[in-house]
């Protein structure tokens, strides 16, 4: 008798890296995923859109029109709706693109004009979404691309019931990098452009980090290949919050004394601390072009 | 009368598309292959610090991710002129060897060869079908999958998305446990690999004798003294039957390849200048058509058997798979290489203090799915003011569209207008190409005038001039 679970993933506007992410967990752990039974992909196989679903996986964030439908039609169609991988969960980085006026972009970009209507395309909306702007969601597996040990954890919560708690400790908490007692930032220094001691946390040299608020589940894996976070998991508060909490303790870190605080070199900061999450702000940004 | 049809989706590819015909008294009037997304990353790098570009330009494709990190790395060394040590390219390499091998089996075996194995079977049950029907081969598989996946988390944190390199540098180089560890990995993917091409041998020969010959322009990076997926920075254009058109430095590609809009698909479409029509074709193939030696034994050795055998350049789009295998085993002849000299780990951490020498960095590798180009221009300070990004699949979205027209009309001149046929004998030609369309959609206009600048005078960049119409 077949008791497999039923599984469709769902793609929306995204990269693949998510069902990539996916496939590199499968290999890992097969008879996990024997149990489960794969009933619509678009990138793995030819069948057509089901009626009813276990499990409905989304990918990717909502672009177009006609991606609001999709979604609130797979909404119906699944048992447990999951949103995989942080263009689901926050918009990802495009929703970097929403401080532009995307009607200027795009007049920008296709002259003469893109007949939309004509050849039937899909219309974008003005800003990028994430999924959780239309639907309610089951569970949320955050990171760009998820991490491995999470989607284990998400098949494995959906087989066996297993608790699903997304781990509340900072990427801080799982950086192998050294930092001191007092903590004082005395430069701020861009980068890879920048000399900066090794094996010494990012923050204290002076260079943005965003381990302090960001989730960890991915096991610090920029950190550990010497890159800072770019806070890819997501912010273990609200976003906005999240954002002002960042910013608050690192004044409060900077060295009074210190005259090298040059501020050219953090002209972007929306950039940075909204690289993921931009689209998920509750914030007003004022568009340019 | 004219009628259109309209598949939609096609499956196993990446991405979202839809191809319309219109047909005319049962023949076929025009084809539009449709890219039905739109992500715009040209677009949102502006104003981002450069240092930044290659950790989000990787989000660009999530099967191809190293591609786009080390384009943009190579176009961060000559913003800042720098040319980074010998090591620094090996370490670089082994990460896009690996991102070949993670990209180019997922294509061959999970999108691609469900359409021989499965050719009776509708819906086609693609990779679940493979799982079910061949446990063992998708294992294998996905055994040097995982191999390759290693080695980018190894060198890059992640399979998907890594960070490893920076301007001049590789940021975190190699332990000597984890050299052995991979190296005794290499030999035996290479062995592994070699079982799984004879089981499909015979399947593929099948396929290739009623392959169509589809003639083209072919464009590519070129190399006498190796197989060129990262080296070089010339890039050679070919005809359909073999004669050198033109060569150009990466810094001239303005001058030889344009992009212009069309009315019906979110991607544009690039067009050789100097040719009448301006079609051409990327990725497997025109490597091969243009470099044709592949130095290195194993793949030779498959060469031998599949492709010299063929009168050159080969036109038929079919061969795009079997220059895939070829090309798994150089890069996996290639690591194996690499990971066998210690001199890999001979690393040394140099950070310098960067400052932007030019304004301009172009950065230019062969990706799995073809030629890929970076433009970046910063300000004084190295923040982007524009990007341009030239991406494999994009270019070869116009010839899908003139060898949908033909395989269409091949297909109704035969069976008439039947629409599982079309469906099929369509979405598998382009199935060929790999398309990757996350990958091309992010075109921005070029500047009327494009003046390139050098600021760095002890580096041998050379930066023409020129000014161009969109
Ligand atoms: S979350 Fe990251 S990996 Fe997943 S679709 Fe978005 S950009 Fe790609
Ligand atoms: S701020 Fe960054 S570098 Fe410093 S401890 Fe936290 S994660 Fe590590
Ligand atoms: S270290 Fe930060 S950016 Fe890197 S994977 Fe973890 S959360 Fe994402």
């Amino acid at each position: 008798m077949n008791t497999k679970l039923t599984l469709a993933i769902f793609p929306l506007i995204g990269c693949s890296g998510c069902e990539n992410a996916l496939l590199d967990a499968w290999r890992v752990n097969d008879d996990l995923f024997n149990n489960f039974e794969i009933i619509y992909s678009p990138l793995l196989a030819d069948f057509e859109e089901p009626d009813h679903v276990d499990v409905g996986i989304v990918t990717g964030n909502v672009r177009f029109h006609e991606d609001i439908n999709k979604l609130l039609r797979w909404h119906k169609k699944s048992k447990v709706l999951v949103a995989l991988g942080s263009c689901a969960c926050y918009g990802g980085i495009p929703g970097l693109l929403n401080l532009q006026n995307i009607q200027s972009v795009i007049n920008d970009i296709y002259s003469p004009k893109i007949s939309l209507d004509n050849y039937d395309m899909p219309k974008l909306i003005e800003n990028v979404k994430s999924i959780a702007e239309f639907v309610n969601i089951d569970i949320a597996i955050p990171g760009c691309p998820p991490p491995k040990n999470l989607i284990i954890k998400l098949f494995e919560h959906l087989l066996k019931g297993e608790p699903l708690i997304l781990p509340d400790k900072s990427v801080c908490n799982e950086c192998p990098l050294n930092t001191s007692e007092d903590k004082v930032i005395r430069n701020i220094k861009r980068f890879s452009l920048e000399p900066i001691t090794p094996n010494k946390c990012f923050l204290e040299e002076g260079v943005l980090c965003l381990g302090p608020i960001t989730r960890t589940g991915c096991d610090a894996r920029c950190i550990k290949v010497n890159t800072p976070c770019r806070g890819c998991m997501g912010y273990l508060y609200n976003i906005d919050e999240a954002v002002v909490k960042f910013l608050s303790s690192v004044s409060s870190m900077i060295d009074e004394k210190s005259r090298n605080i040059d501020i050219d070199k953090i002209k972007d900061l929306t950039g940075l601390l909204y690289r993921f999450t931009l689209a998920s702000s509750k914030l007003n940004f004022i568009k340019r072009g | 009368m004219s009628k259109k049809l309209v598949f939609h989706p096609i499956t196993r590819i990446e991405g979202h598309a839809k191809v319309t015909l219109v047909l005319n008294d049962g023949n076929v009037e025009n084809a539009y292959f449709q890219v039905t997304e739109f992500r715009g990353f040209e677009r949102l790098l502006v104003n981002r610090p450069i240092e930044e570009a290659p950790l989000i330009v990787p989000r660009i494709c999530g099967l191809c991710s190293p591609s786009h990190h080390l384009a943009s790395v190579k176009a961060l060394d000559e913003i800042f002129g720098l040319t980074p040590q010998e090591n620094v390219i090996r370490l670089r390499e082994l990460l896009h060897y690996a991102g070949f091998l993670h990209s180019h089996l997922l294509h061959l075996f999970i999108l691609y060869l469900p359409d021989i194995l499965f050719s009776d079977i509708k819906p086609n049950p693609g990779f679940i079908g493979m799982i079910k029907s061949y446990p063992s081969l998708v294992k294998d598989v996905l055994e040097i999958r995982g191999f390759a996946q290693q080695i980018l988390e190894v060198l890059g944190g992640s399979s998907i998305h890594p960070s490893a390199t920076m301007a001049g540098l590789f940021l975190n180089p190699l332990k000597p446990s984890q050299r052995t560890e991979l190296r005794d990995k290499a030999s035996k993917s290479i062995k592994l690999f070699n079982t799984i091409v004879e089981t499909i041998k015979d399947k593929l020969s099948e396929v290739l004798e009623n392959s169509i010959s589809f003639p083209s322009n072919f464009v590519s990076l070129h190399s006498k003294s190796d197989y060129p997926l990262y080296h070089s920075d010339e890039i050679h254009v070919i005809s359909s039957k073999g004669e050198l058109l033109t060569y150009f430095q990466h810094n001239d590609y303005l001058e030889v390849i344009r992009e212009k809009t069309v009315s019906w698909s979110y991607a544009k479409a690039p067009y050789l200048k100097l040719t009448n029509d301006g079609y051409y074709r990327v990725g497997p193939l025109a490597r091969f058509n243009i470099n044709s030696k592949f130095h290195s034994e194993n793949s030779e050795d498959f060469a031998k058997q599949f492709l010299y055998n063929v009168p050159s350049p080969i036109c038929m789009s079919e061969y795009y798979n079997i220059v895939r295998i070829a090309e798994i085993k150089y890069v996996l002849d290639k690591i194996l290489e690499i990971l066998s000299s210690e001199r890999i780990l001979e690393y040394t951490y140099l950070q310098r203090d960067l400052k932007p020498m030019n304004s301009d960095g172009i950065g230019v590798i062969e990706a799995p799915r073809g030629l890929l180009i970076h433009h970046y221009r910063v300000d004084d300070y190295g923040y982007i003011k524009y990007a341009n990004l030239i991406v494999a699949t994009v270019q070869n979205t116009p010839i899908i569209e003139k060898e949908i027209i033909a395989r269409s009309q091949q297909v109704i001149s035969k069976y008439g207008v039947s629409e599982d046929k079309l469906y099929n004998t369509i979405s598998r030609m382009i199935r060929n190409y790999d398309p990757c369309l996350s990958c091309a959609t992010h075109t921005s206009n070029i500047p009327f005038t494009l003046e390139i600048h050098i600021k760095n005078e002890n580096k041998v960049l050379f930066y023409p001039t020129f000014s161009s119409t969109p």
